[in-house]
């Protein structure tokens, strides 16, 4: 279990909002062509939800403070 | 010798003129100066209000519940009307010149020009009116030109503040703190610190930026408020620095140093407006270099629009205001959320249509297969069976009812005929009957008798009937031998007889 985790605390670290925007863009594009084979189809919806949620689930984090790093100069 | 104000209607102002009355164009009011007010003035002299009536112009209504010793207390009008009066008598400002070098200045406000000059020590306030600035400004004013100018100085009650009014006003040249920082900003662009190639991208999803301004300034609650509307995911971390006085530079240096160390996506350096020599802060080196050197990316937003000081030359991006700063280094994620949704919206119906345009396919393709199956054709042949054996059914019943039909027809006709036939025989006398019985019974005895004579002779013609006296027919070669010389010895001939054939040989 804890090695399933530690993957995925990295694919985490890895993930890049500007380039999850960009590939959402891009699965978008491709679902719209009509000549995509089905298989592709499949697997591209299903990275391009994935995608979607994990990028709302980045933007959308916990609301922060100010911080203010040395308050009693 | 002092200046009384007056008050002089339009229409009375050529004969207050021939009294020595003068006109203020700057202050547009008339007035005269001298020892004594000539009488002839007196109806048009403003006396100074008194203090009661000033009191009772302020209409202080906390006056009537404070305790009395507070009485001989002046309101701040009364005490800068009387600054007011006071320098409306020094003869000494109403000609001042002055030099200095231009400060503060950012362009006209409305139609005036308002700035500053300055020493190494000292501000002084100026104005110049508009209508003046046509008549003697005859240059481009701008901040860190070394002017001389000729004025009065006048007290400003509403802001209690002495302005140098400008009546005359040359340019000189160069400031020296001016040149100074033109010196150290061209030094600094020589060494290629200006240069755009060392500009770093501010990052389009930050999660970290740094802010160095004051824990106590406007710069920072506008920052996070800005920050709060776009994007309250990202944690800002402020470093608190004096913007101005004698540690501003140096803190403000170790604030990036310390900040740059943090990896944080990008820092602001900034502080509300101010005057340019609050704003020189940030034209020092120490500053510039700092910013140079921070591998984070830095947004200046130092002073207002029209106010650049040399950390907005180094900076990676720079604004006018924190507000602006906040906007740059933090973008709306509001927008960031609604294009994923949108995305996703499209994505998922995407793949419906797809998946609605392959069933169709597929229904189509069933479809086809069903129609050309085994059992399919093997339906619709019987069918097409079925069908030609009730035509055949129909057409034979219909052939043979024809044929039944004209049968009927026929015999019904023929019976009618004999029917027709045997009514006249019927009818006919028996005499009648019995002749034509006779008559025809003797025309059949005629033609049989008649048959027979010819079958006799028929007879006696034939050929075969000559040769039962003991005749031969003799042929040779299938011809007849007709004479005896027409055959030789040896030759093959035939004889036939009434009976039969003999085959003899010509000896």
């Amino acid at each position: 279990m804890s090695t399933v985790k530690k993957n995925e605390t990295e694919l985490n670290d890895e993930f890049n909002i500007d380039r999850a925007l960009d590939r959402l863009e891009e699965i978008n594009d491709r679902l719209g062509a009509q000549d995509i084979p089905l298989n592709e189809s499949i697997e591209l919806y299903k990275e391009g939800t994935i995608l979607a949620s994990k990028c709302k689930e980045q933007l959308q984090g916990i609301e922060k403070e100010l911080k203010i790093l040395n308050k009693d100069e | 010798m002092g200046l009384f104000k007056l008050s002089v209607s339009y229409s009375e102002k050529e004969q207050a003129k021939a009294y020595g009355a003068k006109w203020d164009a700057i202050k547009r009011t008339w007035y005269f100066m001298g020892d004594d007010l000539p009488k002839e003035l007196e109806k048009w002299y403003e006396a100074p209000e008194t203090e009661t009536e000033a009191a009772k112009a302020s209409g202080s209504t906390a006056a009537d519940v404070l305790p009395d010793r507070f009485n001989k207390y002046k309101t701040v009008s009364e005490v800068n009307r009387l600054i007011a009066d006071k320098y409306a008598h020094v003869p000494d400002f109403y000609d001042i010149l002055v030099k200095g070098e231009v400060t503060n200045f950012s362009g006209k406000k409305g139609n005036h020009y308002y700035f500053d000059i300055k020493d190494d020590n000292s501000l002084l306030p100026c104005r110049l009116w508009d209508s003046v600035a046509e008549q003697v400004l005859k240059f481009e004013l701008e901040k860190g030109q070394y002017v001389a100018i000729a004025g009065r100085l006048e007290f400003f009650e509403k802001f209690g503040q002495t302005q140098l009014i400008v009546r005359e006003i040359e340019n000189i040249g160069e400031g020296e703190s001016n040149l100074a920082l033109l010196k150290l900003k061209n030094r600094l662009q020589a060494e290629g610190l200006f240069d755009l190639i060392h500009k770093k991208q501010i990052p389009g999803h930050p999660e970290q930026v740094g802010i160095i301004t004051s824990k106590n300034g406007q710069a920072i609650k506008d920052i996070c408020k800005v920050a709060k509307k776009r994007n309250p995911y990202v944690q800002l971390i402020l470093f608190h620095v004096n913007v101005q006085g004698v540690n501003a530079v140096n803190t403000i240096v170790q604030g990036i140093k310390k900040l740059d160390e943090m990896g944080l996506d990008s820092i602001i350096v900034g502080r509300g407006g101010g005057s340019d020599e609050e704003l020189n802060v940030y034209n020092d080196e120490a500053i510039v270099r700092a910013v140079f050197e921070a591998k984070t990316p830095i947004v200046s937003a130092v002073g207002h629009e029209g106010h650049w000081t040399l950390i907005d030359y180094v900076a990676d991006k720079r604004v006018a205001t924190p507000s602006e700063a906040a906007e740059e280094t933090i973008p709306d994620v509001m927008a960031d959320i609604k294009r994923v949704e949108l995305l996703s919206k499209a994505i998922q119906d995407s793949m419906q249509g797809l998946l609605k345009s392959r069933k169709l396919q597929l229904d189509s393709m069933i479809a086809n297969l069903l129609k050309n199956s085994p059992q399919n054709r093997l339906r619709e042949n019987r069918e097409k069976l079925k069908h030609l054996s009730e035509m055949m059914d129909f057409n034979i019943r219909a052939a043979y009812k024809s044929y039944v039909d004209a049968t009927n027809m026929l015999a019904e006709g023929i019976s009618s005929r004999f029917k027709l036939i045997y009514q006249r025989f019927k009818n006919l006398p028996d005499e009648y009957l019995e002749k034509i019985k006779i008559s025809a019974d003797q025309a059949f005895e005629r033609r049989y008798h008649r048959l027979e004579v010819l079958l006799t002779e028929l007879n006696g013609l034939s050929p075969t009937a000559k040769l039962v006296g003991g005749f031969g027919y003799v042929t040779k070669d299938g011809r007849p031998v007709k004479n005896a010389v027409d055959v030789k010895q040896g030759d093959n001939i035939n004889i036939k007889m009434h009976d039969g054939d003999i085959s003899a040989n010509v000896i």
